[in-house]
């Protein structure tokens, strides 16, 4: 190697870094010539130009699509969790968007709520313990939710989460059964935690680590609904 | 006498014999060769700080670092209908990145036979991105910017590793040894085992599995340790020096340091369910958490 080999391999590197320093700007439309011309006398940052152009292009072409329902159940967690979503809404209106069935008839929806209201008042007898959410969990062990969640809760959040576990129920029987299991064994393991969490927070709404605690099942609820919704795509 | 017409049929005879025992023997080879394992061995230049990828549905992947610029992969596949891609950018020269995928080329191929068992030497300063979906994942040895680590339910386990870690799985164990970078583990029910970490900054969160600490804390890092039903237990040498913030909701707390109670205004948090102090000069801060899982603090014997 001659020292003459050694300076020219320098000075590329130089252009090298001038090039990287310039690409984002020449990609934002800005004027830079040395880009091009470096581009076209060094193949390896000429095919990373190529690439991103390539991507640009691409990006400019692809269709508009909504987010996933898991990243708005990640916002909206994340959101509630700094205690900066609190979303009011009468608590008629929580139940009444809980009911599909009633979802176009307003009178329907509040004589139904009425006469929920009424048969509670008439049946159960009036402690800490049934005031709010009533939880079950069906033989999937997926948590069956009605009613006001504790506070910090989203309940956009519990729906966007009981959607996705309704699409991973549906695909479910198309993944390999070890995997499957592997999923249905941690879904598992959410979900009591999410039950033991709500009769606390029932108990104890007050309780601001609990609801953290609730609000971070959720989350990582949703975390594994999207892993596993994604390997089954695969 | 010779009988041409007797000839050609005892011919024909010996024909169709050869040729039952041509297949008799060919159908079980073909079935030795398709249930056989294949074997991939590749080395490609790269630069000091390439990054891989590495995308595997089942088996064992073992990442090593070493000191040549160089990535040498073996892979052993369960079956021949199941291929180890590799592929490097750029094509030629020295790669940047290095894209490992598993594919299974024949649908039919499930369970074990997805299997690919691979070993990677890759330079010192490699970045990692691996998931392995259904298999376990040890890494050794690593000083590149950082190293990504997914598993289902197997194990991953993370040795002498100094840039950003991130390890999580599904059901799997997570065991991380002396790592010095950032480092995060989060697993669902797998067990979290933190050993000697050097690491300033370090978080682990096990929802039903046990998390253990055992090593000294770093001045001026924080360590942040949560579970939701598992245990947490943190040993570490009695000259640690610690400001310790640990709150259950209604699981159990046991400490034998001797802790320095901490001035602060009184919160909803404050109950027979946290312990608030400074162990030493409080040098590290740590926050421990669980929802029912009992948390213990205690010196390593």
């Amino acid at each position: 190697m001659t020292e003459h080999d050694d300076k020219l391999r320098e000075t590329g590197r130089a252009q090298c870094r001038q090039f990287d320093r310039d690409l984002s700007a020449y990609l934002e439309g800005e004027e830079k010539a040395g880009v091009l011309t470096h581009a076209r006398e060094c193949p390896f940052c000429a095919v990373v130009l190529a690439d991103l152009e390539q991507i640009r292009f691409s990006s400019h072409h692809l269709p508009l699509v909504d987010p996933p329902a898991r990243v708005w159940a990640n916002v909206r967690a994340t959101l509630a969790e700094e205690g900066i979503l609190h979303e009011q809404v009468p608590a008629w209106q929580r139940w009444y968007h809980r009911l599909p069935l009633f979802a176009e008839s307003v009178p329907v929806g509040a004589l139904a709520a009425l006469a929920v209201l009424a048969i509670a008042l008439l049946t159960s007898p009036i402690s800490p313990d049934n005031q709010g959410t009533a939880a079950s969990v069906s033989a999937d062990q997926q948590i069956v939710t009605a009613g006001i969640w504790p506070a910090g809760i989203d309940s956009g959040m519990t729906r966007t989460v009981e959607e996705m576990q309704e699409a991973f129920r549906g695909r479910q029987s198309s993944m390999e059964p070890s995997l499957r299991e592997t999923y249905r064994k941690s879904l598992a393991s959410l979900d009591a935690s999410i039950e033991d969490c709500i009769k606390h927070c029932r108990r104890e709404p007050c309780d601001a680590l609990a609801r953290q605690y609730l609000a971070r099942a959720y989350q990582s609820k949703a975390d594994v609904l999207a892993s596993a919704l994604d390997s089954s795509d695969h | 006498m010779y009988n041409p017409r007797m000839s050609f049929k005892t011919g024909q005879a010996a024909g169709r014999f050869l040729l039952g025992v041509a297949l008799m023997l060919l159908v079980p080879c073909s079935l030795l060769m398709a249930a056989s394992p294949t074997r991939l061995e590749k080395s490609l230049e790269t630069t000091a700080e390439p990054q891989i990828h590495f995308s595997n549905l089942r088996g064992v992947v073992i990442i090593r670092g070493w000191v040549k610029n160089q990535v040498h992969v073996i892979c052993v596949m369960a079956s021949p209908r199941v291929e180890v891609a590799v592929d490097p950018m750029p094509r030629t020269g020295q790669a940047e990145r290095i894209h490992l995928v598993t594919h299974v080329l024949d649908p039919l191929v499930t369970g074990a036979d997805e299997a690919a068992d691979c070993t990677l030497d890759v330079p010192l300063g490699a970045s990692l991105e691996i998931r392995n979906r259904q298999g376990s994942v040890q890494v050794e040895k690593l000083q590149g910017q950082h190293a990504w680590i997914e598993s289902g339910d197997a194990r991953i386990s993370a040795t002498d590793v100094t840039g950003h870690l991130t390890a999580r799985s599904l059901g799997g164990d997570i065991e991380l040894t002396r790592p010095t970078g950032r480092t995060e583990a989060f697993t669902i029910t797998g067990n979290i085992r933190l050993l000697e970490p050097g690491s300033k900054n370090l978080r682990a969160n096990s929802n039903s599995g046990k998390i253990t600490f055992q090593g000294d804390f770093i001045p001026a890092g924080e360590y942040v340790l949560s579970t939701y039903s598992g245990d947490i237990e943190v040993l570490c040498p009695p000259s640690a020096s610690f400001e310790l913030n640990a709150k259950t909701v209604k699981g159990t707390l046991e400490n034998t340091f001797s802790l320095k109670r901490r001035r602060h205004a009184p919160s909803p948090l404050d109950s027979a369910n946290s312990l608030f102090g400074t162990y030493n000069t409080g040098d590290a801060t740590v926050e421990l958490t669980s929802f029912s899982g009992k948390i213990r603090v205690r010196p390593q014997p």
